[in-house]
């Protein structure tokens, strides 16, 4: 293997049809890839299909952070003609085909420069008297041999991956796959292959986790007690997650008859005193949006994952877009604040959640934690989320000796105070019988149309943003600074696009250019003085989003009178790729 | 959450003194009286009852009655209800709402929560007409009655709510009248004592727009199952019979009755105390990562 070139990235990419197990072969890959030492990100592609179509799953590594998929396949793994016929055009030079030359109907394979790896992933399989869709574990092993790879890292993931099912099924796993891996090496057939990623002496153990799975273990160890939501791509799994854990942690995950019953919910157990939240995706938000006015007026805290795909209505379901941002920002009549989080990789979508469920008791609000289908279904290696100084800030609720103390018939559970916020009894509490109303009401609950109690009670649930905004959040938590203070471009860009982004601009330094890019962190409240320092000393900028309608350059400009003239823009349901964003620095400076 | 119970001395403790914007002679009233009656009979203390209500003129409940209370959205009564339920499974949770609300707009709600059965108590104030906004049609409107959105009469046939929420699987299912204050207030009682999804539904006149369903019109209607020969509570026959009773006749009383599981009763996380008494403090995380290596 010494004489294989040593490459940042690699590529593996495993196509084949819907119902072919696509997206655990990657989880697998990608868990194997990981315990190798090596970083991954791990990018599916499906339609909204539960069998046939065409399903995807990249898988890129590195030695170093990956923070994105790649335009660019060094490995493809063909289980039908169908991934060959769209994905040849993407191979790197020198790259790898793997395939069945057995099943599949392709002679072709003198074209490209290619290394074409022909193993008879069906026949071995059945030779091994193995069910059918064990041959993407023949292919696994074989995937392994192909990049030089000791194969103990893939029996390693076999043997945690099926352990609870005994060692008789771990050990057929192994035979499987070590059949694949020995296939290709006693023949030989990868010498060609010239790319080689340098394994770390000692591989430091990360976990392999996506968007969505790290919201829902950010809710858990923040102490979510309660989450009722509705199946929608692409949030369908944080629900699943929570409900996976539910009796170890003692959560109840309610899978509700539909979103209006989800955001109801979840705001009638909020108000009971319990850590709660949902989660869903833009047309079920929007089912969920008059109930998230009665959380503004109620002053009930909640922590809601929103995950976007393009719309409108049923759009691309299965496909990713940062359309929402001004409908999360501005759903339901009335105004009420809120806080909206732009987790821009796995990591800020736990810290995030985790920030969400304080904030949202501290300032009994609402939270939306915006992610879509890129970052929420894409993995990511990370350090093992622990999160052990974490302290749940419960704010101003208060115990029940706290309300023991209190005058029987005292309590305003919404008294007007300095900061905006009231202290918080939850029902069942001794001394503090109140009524919580969607009608406005006065500071003791009951209602009241009067002038002025109703400019009181806006100004009051007003005055929560701003207490927020001076008391908790720091400028250098809601945007971030990413490559050099000072440089000819500065990117501007918010959620998902940061991985797409970080790579260009890694590539683009190292070019000698002169790029930085400014992260918005948060939408609501938004950093506008913070924002609008960075956008003023800019000598260059260059706006980057998943929508058509440059959303948060829209925003930008109402919140600092900045006009961002230079934009790239991408609403066809793909994320962005760095090749194009690094394509598109140069064409801007 | 553990306090000291409190016991009310007389009903009027449960008082608010807010004032009532409902028409004299409202069925509302003698719904909230029988209520109040009930809460007091039983001996619950005020601090330990979850009274929530939808939108709607009944839906005023919660400011008139000194209990935790709840106003919340149209139709949205039973989700915001049942989930409180759950979050503090030691509360007595009582939802309360009109016809619209929780066979109109809160349909799909009503169906699930029956068949949920949690055990909460669900009063529809059913004065087959909407009130709040002045006297249109209702699920409960009887075929071709007129108002304001059917001038030429309902085409459809009204629903028959205890049919519902029994085939759903409710577990208690039962009717009252507003005009019978004391005959309400113990199905109230048995409703609330009843482990399981107490529907009640209460007929209920509206006397600013419904000039059809008066207390007259009623009054010569209704008789109470508790007074029919061989009539039993646990026969589905007999209760999907009586289900379908409108018109001539209409029993009041409980319509059907079943011992079964709720909801909660299969909920580990309860098992032993309500989810707010849990402690979220040093939560570790270590067992659910574990999966990810």
């Amino acid at each position: 293997m010494e004489n294989l070139a040593v490459y940042k990235h690699l590529s593996w990419l495993v196509g084949g049809e819907a119902g072919y197990g696509i997206t655990t072969m990657g989880q697998m890959f990608a868990r194997a890839c990981s315990r190798a030492g090596l970083n991954v990100f791990g990018y599916a592609e499906y339609p909204s299909l539960i069998r046939g179509g065409h399903n995807t799953a990249m898988i890129t590594v590195g030695s170093d952070k990956v923070h994105a998929h790649s335009n660019k396949i060094d490995i493809l793994l063909a289980l039908n003609e169908d991934t060959l016929n769209k994905h040849l055009g993407s191979m790197s030079e020198g790259g790898v085909v793997i395939y069945d030359d057995e099943s599949l109907n392709w002679d072709e394979t003198s074209n490209l420069g290619l290394t074409w790896v022909s193993i008879p992933l069906a026949r071995i399989t059945k030779e091994l008297e193995a069910q059918k869709i064990m041959r993407n574990t023949v292919a696994l092993g074989a995937s392994f041999a192909v990049m030089g790879m000791d194969f103990s890292f893939v029996s390693n993931v076999l043997e945690t991956t099926f352990a609870r099912k005994g060692q008789e099924v771990v050990d057929f796993n192994v035979k499987v796959a070590k059949a694949g891996y020995d296939h290709v090496n006693s023949n030989d057939l990868a010498a060609n292959f010239k790319k080689a990623i340098p394994l770390p002496e000692s591989a430091k153990k990360q976990i392999v986790v996506s968007g969505n799975d790290a919201i829902a273990l950010g809710a858990i160890k923040a102490g979510l007690k309660f989450m009722s939501a509705y199946p929608m791509t692409p949030a369908t799994s944080i629900m699943q997650t929570v409900a996976k854990h539910g009796v170890k942690y003692e959560i109840i995950m309610k899978h509700t008859e539909d979103e209006i019953a989800a955001m109801n919910m979840a705001i009638g157990a909020s108000h009971m005193g319990v850590r709660s939240m949902t989660a869903t995706a833009g047309g079920g938000f929007s089912l969920m949006v008059e109930a998230l006015g009665m959380a503004g007026i109620t002053e009930t805290p909640l922590v809601v994952a929103m995950g976007t795909r393009p719309g409108p209505s049923t759009g691309l379901p299965t496909w990713t877009d940062q359309g929402d941002l001004r409908f999360v920002m501005h759903a339901s009549q009335g105004e009420f604040p809120r806080i909206v989080f732009l987790p821009g990789d796995v990591q800020e979508s736990f810290d995030m959640t985790l920030r969400a469920f304080n904030l949202s008791d501290k300032y009994q609000m609402i939270s939306i934690v915006l992610t879509d289908k890129y970052l929420g279904e894409s993995v990511q290696s990370v350090e093992p989320f622990a999160a052990t100084d974490y302290v749940p800030d419960r704010g101003l609720l208060m115990s029940t000796s706290d309300a023991a103390a209190i005058e029987d018939g005292s309590y305003k559970r919404f008294e007007f105070t300095e900061n905006g916020v009231s202290r918080r009894a939850v029902p069942g509490m001794p001394n503090c019988i109140y009524v919580a109303s969607t009608d406005e009401h006065r500071e003791d609950g009951d209602l009241d149309e009067g002038s002025e109690n109703r400019i009181k009670m806006v100004d009051k649930r007003a005055q929560k943003i701003v207490s927020l905004l001076n008391e908790s959040l720091k400028p250098d938590e809601m945007i971030e600074i990413h490559g050099p203070a000072d440089a000819n471009l500065t990117i501007v860009s918010w959620g998902s696009t940061k991985g797409p982004i970080l790579e260009a601009l890694d590539a683009a330094n190292t070019e000698g250019l002169s790029v930085n890019f400014l992260q918005i962190k948060f939408a609501l409240p938004f950093p506008s003085d913070a924002v609008s320092e960075v956008l003023n000393a800019a000598k260059k900028t260059l706006l980057i989003e998943t929508n058509s309608e440059a959303q948060m350059g829209g925003v930008i400009r109402e919140k600092t009178g900045v006009k961002i003239e230079n934009t790239f823009l991408r609403y066809d349901g793909r994320p962005f790729h760095p090749a194009q964003i690094l394509d598109k620095i140069k064409e801007s400076l | 959450m553990s306090k000291t119970l409190k016991i009310l001395n007389n009903v009027q403790e449960l008082d608010t003194g807010s004032s009532c914007n409902w028409c004299p002679g409202c069925g509302d009233f003698g719904i909230l009286l029988a209520l109040k009656q009930a809460i007091f009979d039983l001996k619950l203390d005020p601090e330990s009852v979850m009274l929530v209500s939808g939108i709607g003129c009944g839906s005023q409940a919660p400011h008139l009655i000194k209990v935790y209370g709840f106003h919340s959205l149209h139709g949205r009564t039973l989700p915001v209800a049942t989930a409180m339920k759950l979050a503090n499974n030691k509360m007595t949770v009582i939802a309360i709402g009109g016809d619209g609300d929780g066979y109109g707009i809160g349909m799909g709600h009503f169906i699930h929560a029956a068949r949920r059965n949690f055990d909460i108590t669900y009063i529809v104030q059913n004065n087959q007409v909407y009130g709040l906004t002045k006297g249109q049609t209702s699920p409960t409107s009887e075929h071709g009655y007129k108002s304001k959105t059917t001038p030429e009469g309902v085409i459809e046939p009204m629903i028959r709510p205890i049919a519902l929420s029994m085939t759903a699987g409710a577990s208690f299912c039962a009717r009252g009248f507003a005009g019978d204050i004391m005959y309400l207030k113990e199905l109230i009682k048995a409703g609330i004592q009843h482990k399981g999804f107490s529907h009640i539904d209460v007929l209920q006149p509206c006397v600013t727009f419904n000039k059809i369903n008066t207390y007259q019109w009623y009054q010569q209607r209704i008789y109470k199952l508790s007074d029919v020969e061989g009539y039993d509570p646990s026969s589905r026959t007999m209760a999907l019979e009586k289900a379908e009773e409108w018109g001539e006749k209409i029993p009041v009383g409980v319509y059907y009755k079943e011992d079964r599981w709720t909801y909660e009763d299969k909920l580990p996380m309860i098992a032993e105390k309500p989810l707010v008494d849990h402690s979220i403090e040093n939560i570790d995380i270590g067992p659910a990562i574990e999966s990810y290596f």
